[in-house]
């Protein structure tokens, strides 16, 4: 278990905006610039998409996230499907190769690691660990008894 | 109580009346498109029960839009398959069904990216922010985004600015669909422009005015399946086309196209890709269609099946878009039709080789997905003007009498919508474009970093939004004035610039943020 406290979430948010202004310039430098700076940018993005996941993720007063599910699984297999259809579609852009299963091996791999490959992370685990880790019956019903304690906001 | 049901018919009349001088308009606009297809017996049938099941949901979901917070917000009175195929439909527009496979004819797979990201989304944007503003709707009375938004960073002028951005953003959405939409009717049904206009945005207005955003998540629910549906048609249409053929080897192996029509990239230049599979990722969950559904769903259990059925459901009809996309490309690169003139024709291209039941299927499909964005929107201009901008202005409408004015602003901006999409066509360029890019670079500041990170402060959301706002407004003006045109797509900058300065400013502010969060947003927090 990983406990994100105050100091390590501003220090990832703080990242994630640092990435978000290299974004700005980088796709402003994009047309004058080698490939390797937009494959830079796409590392970049999904930093940040990580970033958010492992925050969305975490719990609890402490922000707290298990090592093995979510963040092994569905966090960081995710990012691993990501990348590994994005380099494979990159890398083999423009060239004329044998298909597979009638496809061009860039978009076999877009569509096997991207779509389904990140299909079967995040949205599969979404479904598998809700109850689990994302929203217990317990920590739901302890929010409401702490949120009754309150008047309702205006 | 009749009096109310009179008046709510004589708003649809008036509604209908004094739309015909812009839909006069919309007669005159120049109409350059082939109709590549003949309406027949079959395709009117299926449209004609299609629209009065709309009708029927549309006034039945009346009974669940008594108050303000049910006619805006529908907050928590829906189960996880309805807000899920709801959600789908509503985030699946127009341009997934027509503009999308244009995109793959024209470009190959670069715009697939789009599809792609958008339907993994769903789950990771609960992922994100799910739960916590399903628990909104536990601490707050909550009809509306802008509510949400005045609550936890209790401010009435958060409330407004996004309030401005939100019906701007609503009438820009709308615009976009009013011309998609007539050309297909007419493709459809053989009718005018005129009738087009009337029957579609008639349609839309009856069933919204009636039962506001309950109207909106049934009939979406109900188009959702119509979409689904629809997809089941192009399958059988594409092996029907492509018949024993490889269409990729036929495309790879031809001179005027090439392996760049079919590799994982397409034609698009990189920076293309890799902002459309960031903003319609991170995207989707700065899209109001489903911002709104994480409140709606009755138990937050439903948040589970909600998000995996949106997701899987709108990756179904991701298949509609790269298989006609293809198909057409197939049937120029194979010589049976000539080249398109406009490439937005390929999906009636594909159509009209296929058989009148799989047209009239894929037809009531297009006709869903232009419908079920639409609707939200008329919803959310309506609640933008009435419940937030006179709110945070200080003058808040009585609660027993928001709803009728919220029908009659619906009503106003559908025509509005009509009125600015044919008026001034490059308008409709402008807000198209905003329409998109405000949402994400908006919400996402104002929602996602809000909900993950309590020092998101009111000082550091008020300076994203109005950069927001200011950024796409100018930046989309200088493009289309040609004074200056940023190298890549001008929604990008204003995220960056939202987020950027949300998240810096906060770090130097406290405005309900940190120590300084109201007490009963503080348990959210904890889940």
């Amino acid at each position: 278990m990983i406990t994100l406290s105050e100091k390590i979430q501003d220090t990832l948010h703080v990242i994630a905006g640092i990435l978000w202004i290299f974004l700005g310039v980088a796709f402003y430098f994009a047309k004058t610039s080698p490939p390797a700076l937009m494959y830079a940018a796409f590392i970049a993005v999904v930093i940040i998409c990580l970033i958010y996941f492992i925050l969305g993720a975490s719990k609890g007063e402490e922000n707290r996230i298990a090592i093995g599910v979510p963040l092994f699984y569905p966090i960081l297999c995710w990012a691993g499907c990501w990348i590994i259809g994005f380099t494979v579609a990159y890398s083999t852009r423009g060239k004329a190769m044998g298909l597979i299963f009638g496809m061009h091996p860039g978009w076999f791999s877009a569509l096997l690691f991207y779509w389904i490959g990140t299909f079967l992370t995040s949205t599969l685990g979404f479904y598998l660990f809700f109850k689990k880790w994302y929203l217990p019956d317990e920590e739901w019903k302890k929010f409401l008894d702490e949120a009754a304690k309150y008047k309702t906001l205006e | 109580m009749k009096l109310r049901n009179l008046g709510t018919h004589l708003l649809c009349l008036t509604g209908f009346i004094l739309s015909s001088p812009l839909v006069t308009l919309a007669a005159e606009a120049p109409r350059k498109d082939k109709i590549f297809m003949e309406p027949s017996p079959i395709t009117t049938t299926f449209i004609i029960g299609y629209i009065i099941i709309c009708l029927i949901l549309g006034i039945w979901a009346s009974k669940y839009a008594k108050t303000p917070e049910q006619f805006f917000g529908s907050t928590k009175l829906f189960g996880p398959i309805t807000i899920g195929l709801a959600s789908m439909a509503a985030i699946m527009s127009a341009f997934g069904f027509i503009g999308g496979p244009g995109l793959v004819y024209q470009m190959g797979f670069s715009s697939v990216w789009m599809t792609m990201a958008a339907g993994i989304g769903f789950a990771y944007g609960f992922w994100l922010i799910g739960k916590r503003m399903r628990a909104m709707a536990e601490v707050t009375s909550v009809a509306t985004l802008p509510d949400i938004a005045r609550v936890r960073y209790q401010s009435q002028v958060v409330r407004g600015l996004l309030a401005i951005g939100l019906l701007i953003a609503s009438i820009a959405y709308l615009s976009s669909q009013v011309k998609g939409g007539m050309l297909l009717v007419v493709q459809m049904l053989g009718v005018s422009d005129v009738v087009a206009i009337l029957i579609l945005f008639g349609v839309v207005t009856v069933y919204m005015v009636f039962g506001g955003m309950s109207g909106h998540i049934m009939t979406n629910y109900f188009q959702g399946i119509v979409m689904l549906i629809g997809v089941v048609g192009v399958v059988l249409g594409y092996f029907f086309i492509t018949s024993g053929a490889s269409p990729m080897e036929v495309i790879q192996a031809a001179e005027s196209k090439g392996p760049k029509l079919v590799d994982g990239i397409g034609t698009a230049p990189l920076n293309v890709i890799v902002i459309w599979s960031l903003v319609f990722f991170i995207g989707v969950i700065g899209q109001p269609q489903l911002l709104t559904k994480c409140y709606t769903v009755k138990d937050p259990n439903g948040l589970k099946l909600a998000g995996v059925i949106g997701g899987c459901t709108y990756a179904i009809c991701s298949i509609l878009w790269i298989l006609v996309g293809v198909a057409a490309l197939y049937l120029v690169t194979s010589g049976q039709e000539a080249p398109l003139v406009n490439k937005d024709n390929a999906a009636f291209m594909f159509l009209s080789h296929t058989s009148g039941v799989v047209q009239a299927l894929v037809m009531a499909g297009l006709l869903a997905a232009i419908m079920s964005t639409a609707d939200l929107f008329v919803s959310m201009a309506g609640s933008s003007i009435t419940r937030d901008l006179l709110g945070a202005l200080g003058y808040e409408i009585p609660h027993d009498r928001q709803v009728f004015w919220g029908r009659v602003v619906s009503v106003l901006a559908t025509l509005g919508a009509i009125g600015v999409a044919f008026s001034f066509p490059e308008g409709v360029a402008i807000l198209g474009t905003f329409g998109w890019g405000f949402f994400v670079s908006a919400n996402l500041p104002v929602f996602v970093l809000g909900f993950l990170w309590k020092r998101t402060s009111r000082e550091g959301v008020i300076v994203g939004l109005i950069l927001a706002i200011a950024a796409n407004l100018v930046l989309t003006i200088l493009r289309q004035t040609g004074v200056y045109k940023l190298p890549y797509y001008d929604y990008m900058l204003s995220i960056v610039l939202s987020m950027g300065a949300t998240i810096f400013i906060s770090l130097f502010t406290s405005g309900a943020a940190g120590k300084n969060l109201p007490e009963p947003i503080k348990p959210i927090f904890k889940l």
